[in-house]
């Protein structure tokens, strides 16, 4: 079971001592051992966006009642690889009016945020690439990046759906970060901390969801807004808007905001867990194992929501935000500050 | 089959007030044919008379009679259920009517239909325009002279 | 209120909710539409002058392209118009199959109407759940002709097959569980919060103006004025059933939504009686080979599944149409569109759309 638990720090802790022995100097050492966790949160992301294209659509077709994907290995888990190819070997389209650089930007741009995310998330015990003490705060402001390159993309397309795709999505990811950190709060205000590390040991008794189950409810709903997920997913709203931002992106530039989509709503699921379902704590099984077992439950949840939801309206969108989950968190807020408070005085 | 004529009370009553009025045999509805100086007074009457009160256009057609067009306005009344065939006979040389959509709006696109296949010009109508064809398009393909 | 810059839109002709080929030019502030024009013509065949070059039986196949989701409706109209004008008998069987045919089919139509409203609104589970129930009426209509879509089942004094023997019992089978899967869409859809924000009060059709455009059919009833051919103006053996004609009053997207599982309840209580009293007998009646017309002209109106349909037929007394009108219900319908999107968002332009129920194919025709 050890072996298991620390498989990758050991792996961490070989290379290090590898390192050492070849007497490599000390900073070029947290370089490659940094290099190495890089490698393998990617090797992660495009793992588990394999893993979660299959996944999504198995979902559905529980949901549906049919099939899903089932020609190409054992439950048509290969599909994904087949459709991957097939997006690498399309031809990359830029419109001839389009913003040239604007338009090629977007796409990579989006990629960028999602995947620094994972940084600071800690997969398990002790595994956290870069262990940051506003990890928290870090978190969100990275992730708030990514609404430019939806921006730019509907800017760039110059296409008018793309362009309402666009503003809907600044539009809606602005309004709905707000709950999004209000929510986060107070989590924040009963660890003291905004270190992640420090959020998950805080959480070994009894998981935050417990003490915030109002808070965890609007980062909940928030979240899948800020992922643009149904039924929240205005920005691509295929049946008003064809493909919203996505309208003129084919292949693999297509294929990367998909991949982006994924990323992020991994990091959010990982997030969330880390906030409101105590970590990587777990009883017998390894801690990242445990993470992720969490972490793909949430996602299923998400799942769950999109494909049973119809879409939401741009302005009952906008009227939930600033009129409902605004004023909810900021109660949800006041409220945990006098339970802290109750807390204290009763001698906690 | 049942049918929906009108009572021949009321036919009488159109005949006396429109000179121009015949009224048609059928057995199934009311058909009336009447002459164009006339056609707009009968529709309004037929729309606005309570004891007619036709609420719904259902159709407008035309027909090529190579020497002469026929325009037929189908009207439909539910609260009496009955059922009128108004036909109005237009001259083949640059046919042409006055509209109706100004008493029905639902006028609007079927005069458009019959404009763009049949080539029958709606005067004062809104907006004319070839709704079914391309607006390029030349000829009117429902004429009889029309080669396919 | 501040207005923006406006943006002229084509919706359409390629766009995923446009039920086909269909263009409308919005004008936007915003999102919200301030002009909006109709474009149709995409999918125009020339039916109307296809049917002068064709003998009258020839054309039988055309009327399931009309409108490709309730083609036994049209075959139904165009066989009854030409029996009509003929004073042609039909046997009482093909009567009775010609009903629970186009019964089915209205059924057909509607759910694909029920499917399409909630795949506009996103919610493609929705979409399955009542495309799901379609197919077996499609296997249904399979089983029967062969065919599963353009299906040309009637003919012109009766109908081309008679019901191979499994058809009752499946058509029993599938008639006794309808109500359980009208209930579960409405558990997945019709109760959805999202979904009735999306739809109640959404593109209100008040009575008079839909009448005024022409509108007919369930869009009409939803309104609150009860009107329909099967019993305004009966035609075939409906006055033999007995069913409501329902009636929903408020006219905005939710009513025009759910008049359409009314009527599914009652043309399943159709086929229910259809079912019970089918008489043996003949399918077909006693036609001439060439089917010649005298001179005449005659009106003839069914109620489809989108509306009043009405075929005008003018005959010289050959073996050809002198001239076959159609009235489309969805082409008259769409008129209103334009005006009813009016100060509606996007988004609501297509719950308006779905909610109308045009079918491209009739439109233009």
């Amino acid at each position: 079971m050890d072996v298991l638990e620390n498989l990758f720090t050991n792996i961490a802790l070989y290379a290090r001592n590898l390192l050492m022995e070849w007497s490599v100097s000390y900073s070029v050492i947290e370089l490659v051992i940094l290099f190495l966790a890089i490698i393998g949160i990617l090797g992660l992301i495009v793992l588990d966006a394999l893993i979660l294209v299959w996944l999504e659509r198995k979902v559905v077709g529980f949901i549906q009642e049919r099939p899903g994907p089932n020609r190409l290995g054992p439950a048509g888990f290969f599909q994904t690889i087949a459709d991957t190819l097939k997006l690498l070997s399309k031809e990359d389209v830029v419109p001839r009016s389009a913003d040239r650089w604007l338009f090629l930007l977007a796409a990579p741009i989006v990629f960028v945020p999602a995947i620094m995310l994972y940084a600071v998330i800690p997969f398990g015990k002790d595994m956290v690439a870069v262990n940051l003490n506003v990890g928290l705060f870090y978190c969100f402001s990275i992730a708030s990046l990514g609404t430019v390159s939806f921006l730019m993309a509907g800017w760039g397309s110059r296409n008018k759906y793309s362009l309402l795709g666009g503003m809907r999505t600044v539009a809606q990811m602005i309004s709905y970060e707000i709950p999004l950190l209000l929510s986060v709060l107070g989590v924040v205000m009963i660890v003291g901390s905004l270190n992640l590390s420090d959020i998950v040991s805080a959480q070994r008794n009894v998981w935050f969801i417990l003490i915030q189950p109002v808070a965890f409810v609007i980062y909940f709903i928030a979240a899948t807004a800020e992922l643009n997920r149904g039924p929240f997913d205005l920005p691509e709203g295929e049946q008003e808007l064809v493909a919203g931002v996505y309208t003129e992106y084919s292949g693999m530039r297509w294929a990367l905001f998909f991949l982006a989509e994924y990323t992020n709503l991994v990091a959010t699921a990982a997030l969330a867990v880390t906030l409101f379902f105590g970590g990587w704590h777990g009883p017998w099984l390894p801690s990242w194992m445990w993470f992720f077992i969490k972490v793909y439950f949430l996602i299923f949840i998400f799942m769950l929501v999109k494909w049973t939801y119809p879409r939401i309206r741009v302005d009952h969108l906008m009227h939930f935000g600033w009129k409902f989950l605004i004023p909810l968190s900021l109660v949800n807020l006041v409220l945990t500050g006098v339970g802290i408070e109750i807390y204290r005085v009763m001698g906690g | 089959m049942d049918n929906n004529l009108m009572s021949a009370e009321l036919v009488s009553r159109l005949t006396s007030r429109y000179f121009t009025l015949n009224v048609l045999p059928d057995n199934w509805l009311t058909k009336v044919q009447v002459e164009e100086n006339e056609l707009i007074y009968l529709i309004e009457e037929l729309r606005d008379d309570p004891e007619y009160n036709f609420e719904i256009l259902l159709d407008i057609t035309a027909v090529d009679y190579q020497d002469h067009y026929m325009v037929f306005y189908n009207l439909f009344s539910i609260k009496n259920s009955h059922q009128i065939m108004v036909k109005c006979r237009i001259e083949h040389e640059n046919p042409s009517i006055i509209t109706i959509s100004d008493l029905y709006p639902a006028a609007e696109v079927m005069e458009c239909e019959v404009y763009d296949l049949m080539g029958i010009e709606f005067l004062s109508h809104p907006n004319l325009r070839r709704i079914l064809l391309p607006e390029d398009f030349e000829g009117h393909p429902l004429r009889k002279d029309f080669k396919v | 209120m501040p207005r923006t810059q406006e943006l002229h839109l084509n919706m359409g002709p390629q766009h995923p909710s446009t039920h086909g080929v269909f263009r409308c030019l919005l004008t936007l502030d915003g999102e919200t539409v301030t002009q909006a024009e109709n474009h149709i013509g995409y999918l125009h065949r020339g039916m109307e002058k296809i049917a002068e070059a064709k003998t009258y039986p020839q054309f039988i196949p055309y009327t399931d392209r009309i409108d490709y989701l309730c083609p036994m409706v049209y075959n139904q109209g165009y066989v009854e118009t030409i029996e009509k004008i003929m004073g042609l008998q039909v046997p009482e069987r093909a009567e009775y199959l010609r009903v629970i045919m186009a019964e089915l089919s209205r059924m057909a139509s509607h759910l694909l109407m029920v499917a399409t409203m909630a795949i506009d609104l996103a919610s493609s589970t929705g979409w399955m759940y009542a495309l799901r129930e379609r197919e077996k009426i499609l296997d249904l209509f399979e089983m029967t002709c062969g065919s599963r879509m353009s299906v040309s089942y009637m003919r012109i004094g009766g109908v081309s097959e008679d019901l191979p023997a499994e058809f009752i019992p499946a058509c029993r089978e599938f008639i006794q569980q309808f109500p359980a899967m009208m209930h579960e869409i409405h558990d997945l859809l019709s109760g959805n919060e999202i979904f009735l924000a999306r739809t109640k009060s959404i593109g209100i059709l008040p009575p008079d103006m839909a009448m005024a455009y022409g509108i007919t059919g369930p869009n009409l009833r939803a309104s609150g004025v009860s009107y329909d051919v099967r019993r305004a103006q009966p035609y075939s053996i409906y006055e033999r059933f007995t069913f409501e004609v329902p009636v929903r009053y408020k006219g905005d997207c939710f009513d025009r939504y759910m008049i359409r599982f009314d009527e599914m309840e009652e043309s399943r209580l159709i086929i229910e009686q259809a079912l019970e009293n089918l008489p043996e007998g003949e399918i077909k009646g006693k036609v001439p080979r060439m089917i010649k017309i005298p001179p005449g002209e005659v009106y003839h109106q069914v109620e489809s599944s989108k509306g009043a349909l009405g075929f005008f037929l003018v005959s010289d007394g050959s073996n050809k149409p002198y001239r076959l009108h159609i009235r489309g219900p969805s082409f008259v319908n769409m008129g209103v569109f334009p005006e009813l999107i009016k100060g509606w968002k996007i988004q609501d332009v297509i719950s308006i759309l779905a909610s109308l129920d045009p079918v491209l194919g009739e439109v233009d025709r």
